[in-house]
């Protein structure tokens, strides 16, 4: 199937930023964003087609996963530009695909000056994230991971908060090259040690992993910490997360959402693809400090998110709060936690899409953020307060809802996890189900503050969501819903690759 | 007739220069107004040919000419050429600059190709005679022209570049006196075959620290780093152009010869150099953060940049040296394109204070992206050329040990700051002007802006496709 | 009859359709009239009525019945999740129960709730609420009891934050939602802890979601290989997640926060049907927590220091809400009780006629409440005994119930009482009886204040909906009828006891009544009860500490953790400013900089020299 390519899923979205940033389209605001808009759904569909054609029995093993797209990039330095998917990218695949589609009809409204360097850089940034999802060679991951760099810090300083946005993107920007840059150590570790004992010069994942075991334990052990604090800046692991709440406060609302739906899950991604997969010997060595550090993910970030007045920030800490859990998934190495994982990143991105184009519907109306200001707002917005509900009720875990799957698992998975002796990480997991407790205090403070109470008089005309946000709160509360309701779909999917990252682990 | 082959197949290029010196000296006893563009013709003319004569050097085996004292090899040919490629770029940047002075456009042209010339004789020197002697000469016509700017700036800038330049000539007269003393030779090649038959002393440390440290100077690394800034700040640009690329590819070619041969044999010497580097990166790298003038940002970006090529070079081997080449390679070009916007950005009357690039963005949209993928590139972001320098090099440092990694994750919590400092930059363009909106920037010197669109236009090619440039500097750097 | 208990799990799905249904119309404005939206809930809520009774029956027919359809929600590799129904005579029993109360209550609450604005928004989580509550009463596992467990929380709290403009509204539904929450949590790690013990020592389970149609095999095995600890500590996780939803102490004051919600809402879910879940809970795992008496002995203890306190504290409450509110915490407590220290029949039993009882005892006040022009100060009614006789009559027959007088109360504390005796638990016996003195205290306190003397308002009473009288009088029937039909123990003892009990508390109530002043007189016991016992203080407090912990650790992640960010950039800063300082510009400067630095460099070089020497002679 020749039209089912990698290559044209990957470089779409630049060819659309060039053909945006030509001088025809100057003036042309709507014609911008509906020509952006009908990419963006183009592209899903695209995605969605993957989805139709993808045999699942194809990945039986990481190395023949489907490839479709192999190029000898640096051939003297064994860096070559192949990708390929297997259940778990091509679940990330999809999700950037429509995040990216989300966010693009969000900014209507929200954006209005330079629009089409705004849709340029965020097919820009799609382009990163998929790469980064479909990379099977390191370097390439490492360069789609540092392209998405620069155009974020622009969408965040141009088009975000007048005073101070300018300043968080550039914490945005150094925070997160300081950690890729560890990272990329980390890399030329892993590259060179392996070149070292196999005098086979490559970067390929697939290879490296392969032979991981050639490595010197204690410099596998260096290496992925290394590789660690760069995923950890982005997923982000506290105390490497203060550009978290920062970013996530002064970038408008769509970017938000790319923000909170993707980039998080990169951190996340890149755990299980480098820490997990490539190295599992010094992840499992790194098991017990990192579940103290996911437990102070969980409960830190979520008693935090309490004291914000700030919707955004609340909703910023809560995405660590969430990360955290994530984290605790991961580190459970067992089928159930690893899967809720996965999941839980899903279920993250729409939920968290879905409250940052609420916050951003309201800021737009109202133009403040603040919980002390606003205050009953739901007699004058009801469609808008329901699909808060819906959100919020998803955030904290309500079941039926697509988060309460991916948390049960993963303290379910936690829980049960053999691989350390040790009642640590039982212990830990049971503590972190507190977070059921402290998220529903923050998420309820949210809800009240902003949509209970008495009205403010000065807030009496504004008016209720109009139809292209009915249109994206719909279709996120739909999918909310739906895979609340039928996790098995998506847990399927990624089913025989969990399978394949456990084998390292014995089972 | 041997010294006639010697010259055929060695010093061609050196011929036509100088001829070119010659006849621009010539003209400039005939001053007339209507010949200043006939002197920019003829320096690019003969650069021209000497490119082209570049083709009939001998490339192997090495050739050793006048008693070892000059050699030619794949290596010399690739970095003459280089040279004189960015010399070629530098003579079509300087137009305005040699206009400053009216009568003195001949001599203007005639010591910027002398210094061209000096850079010719460093990289194929093989002898410490050779090499003194030219870079003396190359020292002569730096200071001509960092003085050659009006105002009181730049001759300021000048006597400070012949101070340091004089200390540090001592340090490094000390170190080859010394070597003479240990060796009773001049010459890299029998110095090599002394101490492959005896053992390094501490005088040989001491004597290969001197000869490196005083090497260093041209270089902008630590002990003879300070100079830089003010001698950006003070002399004109097509002339910082010149010295920020023709003597660092010329010095580092020579430290790369000596490093690896000569002067490899005293760990005490990598150990200074390699401190002495990452010295110099964290110190360029936070002073950089105050500047206010885009001049001082980039003199303390290039002697980070130089800082991160000599550590690599330190650490000797052929793979190391493949990886310096390419990056000096794409620095250039990167540095080149820089400076060819702030010269576009002079033509139009502009200083080069950094918040007078307010507003660009939203004025010249095309030249803002541009100036940002040169400026991007130097800090080594994705999809330029400077991201794949960038990775080549760490990867050759962490190829050369894991011992190393402490010193490279040093080196790239520099990089971090630089990030912070080049976006800067970028961010100032992208900033609302409302006091003055740019005016649209006048093309009345077509060449740096050509210049800097095929710079950025290169950047961007090399980041892609990196591949055949890699090989090249693999295949040059095996043939050192 | 088969056919009902085979398709009983449609009325989980209708209601929650037919709430969707609702939401998606209104979302588009396509439902206007009030008159559907009516009708398709009650006509949803009778289907489920018809199914119950159908099912029920087949349980009585068919002794034993059990019955077990279940679909896998999650299956990773060895794990299945299942989900589905579960029949047995008692969730038969109890689904007969709550869709008799709901029926009756939503035929009441759609006359109640008729002229309010968002009507339509009521009817949705009314009808979301049954189908939470009929999934976690046929849950056929934990797992599915969970999920509905945080459903049915959900409701609630919606529901108590309907009037959501109030301040005090939204706060209550906060508390109510959050404390519920600390259930939630509890019982979620005592699902997860109780699967991980049965994982880790039954390989041959597959099933990890703790089934109830083996759960006393399954509680066998998880006391079989657990310490004494674990088990404890299993049980307690889970009995704390029914304290929560039971409303028992110290996690009982969301109740009293919850009648800020509508009256019809308080009948329905805070008095007959949510907040049994927890009872409900603990008489399904009895297997579980009767192997080991400790538990049962906490649970009885929770449940008789609830009763206590709870009936203390509404001896003094002058709203008419809350008063029927710690009467229903008092009465779960007794529940509690029966499970600990009698037998789940029993307390299933009273479960059932304190639903009936409470629900009536409500709906009376919600007609009483709007005849007042909402007011819920029962100082400020009296007399209405005149305006409104079949109020006053059904309140009566409630009241007596509920006092343990006559009728369906009667009967239920009958066995109790019988049940305390027989199994010697005179302690329990004893507080049991001065709870009962209390319950029949306040009760008639509150009958008198509303109900007897002269009118304290100048206004019409309005007559009700004939509907509403209606509704609230077939309540009355059925705890008529259920008297006929609970079994009876024939304890004379206890009828005597309790009427001379009662007699003296509807006395104590008539002399309180109309003396005013006599609990006054005794200031400390006064204020105990009014602030009941300051559980209000405590948890105000752990709300304020909570914001200071949050506010602590907030300032440790503004100034070390980013702080720590903050002074690397400043000092960077710095640094580069000190840098800049020493650039001097003067080349003498330079060149001593450039000495310095090579005298360094020799130093070093000397020194690493002079330490290989000195290492090299040591060896």
């Amino acid at each position: 199937m020749n039209w089912l390519s990698l290559n044209v899923l990957v470089f779409s979205p630049l060819i659309m930023t060039l053909i945006l940033l030509t001088p025809m389209f100057s003036g042309h605001h709507i014609l911008i964003r509906r020509i952006s808009k009908g990419f963006a759904s183009l592209h899903f569909v695209y995605t969605l087609l993957f989805l139709v054609f993808f045999n699942n029995d194809l990945t039986l093993n990481y190395e023949t996963s489907l490839k479709l797209f192999d190029f000898d990039w640096l051939n003297s330095l064994g860096i070559t530009l192949s990708m390929g998917l297997d259940g778990i990218s091509l679940l990330f695949v999809i999700l950037s695909s429509f995040i990216i589609l989300i966010a693009t009809i969000a900014s209507k409204g929200i954006i209005k000056s330079k629009q089409s360097l705004y849709y340029a850089l965020i097919f820009i940034v799609e382009t990163a994230i998929l790469g980064v999802f479909c990379a099977q060679d390191m370097f390439e991951f490492f360069m789609f991971w540092e392209l998405e760099l620069i155009p974020m810090y622009f969408l965040i300083g141009l088009w975000g908060e007048e005073s101070t946005a300018k300043k968080s993107a550039m914490k945005f920007l150094l925070y997160t090259f300081f950690g890729s840059l560890f990272m990329l150590c980390g890399f030329l570790m892993l590259y060179n040690f392996n070149f070292i004992s196999t005098n086979e010069l490559t970067a390929n994942m697939n290879l490296i992993g392969f032979n991981y075991d050639n490595v010197p334990f204690y410099l596998q052990v260096f290496a992925s910490i290394l590789m660690l604090i760069g995923f950890a800046v982005k997923m982000p692991i506290i105390p490497l997360h203060t550009w978290l709440p920062d970013a996530h406060t002064d970038a408008p609302a769509p970017v938000s959402i790319i923000l909170a739906g993707l980039l998080l899950k990169m951190g996340a991604y890149g755990i299980i693809r480098f820490n997990i997969q490539i190295l599992p010997d010094a992840f499992l060595m790194m098991v017990p400090y990192l579940v103290v550090f996911a437990f102070i993910n969980i409960v830190f970030a979520s008693i935090v998110a309490y004291y914000q007045t700030d919707v955004k920030k609340i909703i910023a800490y809560s995405s660590i709060s969430v990360m955290g859990i994530i984290l605790l998934g991961l580190c459970s190495l067992n089928f159930v936690g690893i899967s809720g994982a996965i999941f839980l990143m899903i279920a993250h991105a729409v939920i968290s899409a879905g409250l940052f184009f609420i916050v951003g519907i309201i800021y737009r109306r109202t133009g403040t953020r603040e919980i002390l200001q606003l205050g009953g707002l739901a007699k004058v917005m009801p469609r808008l307060a329901g699909f808060t509900l819906v959100f919020i009720a998803a955030s904290i875990g309500i079941p039926g809802l697509i988060v309460f799957v991916g948390e049960f698992l993963v303290f379910f998975g936690a829980f049960i996890s053999t691989i350390w002796n040790t009642y640590l990480i039982q212990i830990i997991s049971l503590l972190s189900i507190t977070v059921l407790i402290f998220s529903a205090c923050y998420a309820l403070k949210l809800l009240h503050g902003v949509f209970y109470g008495n009205l403010l008089e000065r807030w009496k005309k504004v008016n209720d969501i109009l139809n292209h946000e009915l249109v994206v709160l719909l279709t996120l509360s739909v999918v909310a819903v739906l895979f609340g309701i039928m996790p098995m779909t998506i847990l399927n999917m990624i089913k025989l690759n969990v399978q394949n990252i456990l084998m390292a682990f014995g089972g | 007739m041997n010294w006639l082959s010697d010259i055929s197949s060695t010093m061609l290029t050196e011929l036509f220069i100088t001829l070119t010196v010659l006849i621009l000296a010539v003209f400039s006893m005939f001053y007339n107004v209507k010949y200043n563009k006939v002197s920019k013709w003829i320096a690019l003319c003969g650069i021209g040919v000497s490119l082209f004569a570049l083709k009939y050097l001998q490339l192997e085996p090495i050739y050793y000419a006048f008693n070892d004292a000059i050699l030619s090899d794949t290596f010399t040919v690739f970095i003459k050429g280089l040279i004189l490629i960015s010399s070629f770029l530098i003579v079509l940047l300087s137009k305005r600059n040699a206009k400053q002075r009216y009568h003195k456009t001949f001599q203007f042209y005639a010591i910027l190709l002398t210094g061209v010339l000096a850079s010719l004789f460093i990289v194929s020197a093989n002898d410490f005679l050779t090499l003194t002697v030219a870079l003396e000469l190359l020292s002569f016509a730096t200071y001509f022209l960092i003085a050659y700017k009006k105002g009181y700036l730049s001759k300021e800038a000048s006597f400070k570049y012949l101070v340091t330049n004089a200390f540090s000539t001592a340090v490094y007269l000390m170190g080859v006196s010394y070597l003479y003393g240990i060796t009773g030779s001049f010459n890299f090649s029998s110095i090599n075959n002394y101490f492959l038959q005896h053992s390094p002393t501490l005088l040989y440390a001491i004597s290969t620290i001197f000869i490196t440290l005083g090497l260093f100077f041209k270089l902008a690394l630590l002990p003879f780093a300070n100079w830089i800034l003010d001698v950006y700040e003070g002399c004109a640009t097509s002339i910082i152009v010149f010295i920020a690329t023709i003597p660092k590819i010329a010095m580092i070619a020579v430290l790369a010869r000596l490093l690896a041969f000569s002067l490899s044999y005293s760990f005490e010497l990598s150990l200074v150099i390699l401190i002495l580097s990452v010295l110099t990166a964290i110190w360029a790298n936070i002073l950089a953060i105050k500047q206010k003038n885009i001049l001082r940002l980039l003199a303390c970006s290039s002697s980070a940049n130089a800082a991160y090529m000599v550590f690599t070079l330190t650490l000797v081997s052929v793979y190391n040296l493949s990886t310096v080449l390419f990056y000096l390679i794409t620095y250039i070009f990167m540095n080149i394109g820089v400076f060819a916007a702030i010269i576009v950005l002079e033509n139009s009357n502009y200083s080069s204070k950094l918040h007078e690039f307010k507003g660009f963005a939203y004025s010249n949209p095309l030249f803002t992206l541009a100036f940002s993928v040169c400026i991007f590139g130097l800090a080594g972001f994705p999809i330029t050329a400077g991201f794949i320098s960038k990775l080549y090099l760490f990867s050759a440092i962490v190829r050369s040990g894991a011992i190393f990694i402490p010193f490279l994750l040093i080196l790239m919590l520099t990089i971090v700051v630089s990030c912070y400092y080049y976006t800067n930059v970028v961010k100032l363009m992208f900033e609302k002007n409302e006091t003055n909106y740019n005016e649209i920037i006048h093309h009345n010197a077509y060449s740096p802006i050509v210049i800097l669109y095929t710079c950025a236009f290169i950047t961007i090619i090399i980041g892609i496709c990196p591949a055949t440039l890699i090989e090249i500097c693999k295949y040059i750097a095996y043939n050192l | 009859m088969s056919f009902f208990a085979e398709n009983l799990y449609t009325i989980i799905l209708i209601p929650f359709w037919v709430s969707l249904l609702f939401a998606i119309g209104k979302l588009f404005g396509l439902i206007k009239s009030k008159k559907i939206v009516g009708i398709l809930t009650l006509l949803s809520t009778f289907y489920a009525l018809v199914f119950s009774v159908g099912t029920f029956v087949l349980t009585i027919i068919e002794k034993n019945y059990i019955l077990e359809q279940t679909v896998p929600f999650l299956q990773l590799n060895r794990f299945i999740f299942d989900i589905g129904i579960y029949i047995d005579g008692l969730s038969a029993w109890m689904i007969l129960l709550v869709s008799i109360v709901s029926l009756l209550v939503q035929i009441y609450s759609y006359f109640y709730m008729y002229s309010d604005n968002s009507f339509i928004r009521f009817f949705i989580f009314m009808n979301l609420f049954n189908a939470s509550m009929f999934g976690l009463i046929l849950s056929p596992n934990m797992f599915q009891i969970y999920v509905f467990w945080e459903l049915v929380g959900l409701c609630s709290y919606l529901l108590i934050g309907f009037w959501y403009q109030k301040n005090e509204v939204s706060v209550a539904a906060k508390r109510a939602f959050i404390i519920n929450r600390v259930g939630d949590f509890s019982l979620l790690s005592g699902i997860i802890l109780s699967a991980y013990v049965i994982l880790t020592n039954l390989n041959n389970t597959l099933n990890v979601s703790i089934p109830f149609s083996n759960i006393s095999t399954i509680s066998a095995q998880i006391y079989g290989c657990t310490s004494d600890g674990i088990f404890i500590l299993i049980c307690l996780l889970i009995l704390l997640g029914a304290m929560a939803k039971s409303a028992q102490l110290p996690l009982h004051t969301w109740l009293i926060d919850a009648m800020q919600g509508p009256t019809p809402v308080s009948a329905l879910i805070h008095s007959a049907t949510m907040v049994a879940a927890g009872v409900y809970l603990i008489i399904r795992l009895y297997p579980l927590f009767s192997l080991n008496p400790i538990v049962l002995q906490i649970i009885s203890v929770v449940g008789i220091t609830t009763a206590l306190v709870c009936s203390y504290s509404a001896l003094t409450q002058v709203d008419m809400k809350k008063i029927l509110a710690y009467s229903t915490n008092a009465q779960l407590g007794l529940m509690f009780l029966a499970v600990g220290a009698c037998s789940t029949t029993i307390a299933m039993f009273h479960l059932t006629a304190h639903a009936i009882i409470k629900a009536m005892l409500f709906l009376v006040v919600g007609v009483v409440a709007v005849s007042l022009n909402h007011n819920q100060d029962i100082r400020n009614a009296g007399g209405l005994r005149k305006q409104l006789p079949i109020c006053a009559i059904t309140f009566l027959i409630g009241i007596l119930s509920l006092s343990g007088i006559l009728f369906a109360g009667f009967s239920s504390k009958e066995l109790i009482f019988g049940d305390l005796i027989d199994g010697k638990h005179y302690i329990y016996l004893s507080l049991f009886l001065i709870v009962s003195f209390m319950t029949a205290y306040y009760l008639f306190r509150m009958y008198f204040y509303i109900f007897e003397g002269k009118n304290k308002f100048d206004f019409e009473i309005k007559e009700p909906h004939f509907v509403l009288n209606l509704s609230v009088s077939v309540f009355a029937l059925i705890v008529i009828l259920l008297w006929f039909v609970l079994p009876k123990s024939n304890n004379v003892l206890f009828a005597m006891i309790s009427h001379l009990i009662a007699a003296f508390a509807v006395f104590t109530a008539y002399l309180t009544y109309s003396q005013k002043k006599l609990l006054k007189k005794i200031p400390i016991l006064y204020d105990l009860s009014i602030n009941a016992m300051y559980f209000d203080g405590v948890y105000h407090f752990i709300t304020k500490s909570y914001k200071r912990f949050s506010k602590f650790l907030y300032i440790i992640d503004k100034y070390i953790f980013d702080g720590i960010v903050y002074f690397c950039t400043l000092n960077t800063k710095m640094i580069s400013w000190f840098l800049s300082k020493i650039q001097t510009g003067s080349v003498q400067a330079y060149l001593a900089y450039s000495i310095f630095i090579l005298m360094m460099s020799f130093g070093g070089i000397m020194l690493v020299y002079s330490l290989i020497m000195y290492f090299s002679e040591v060896q």
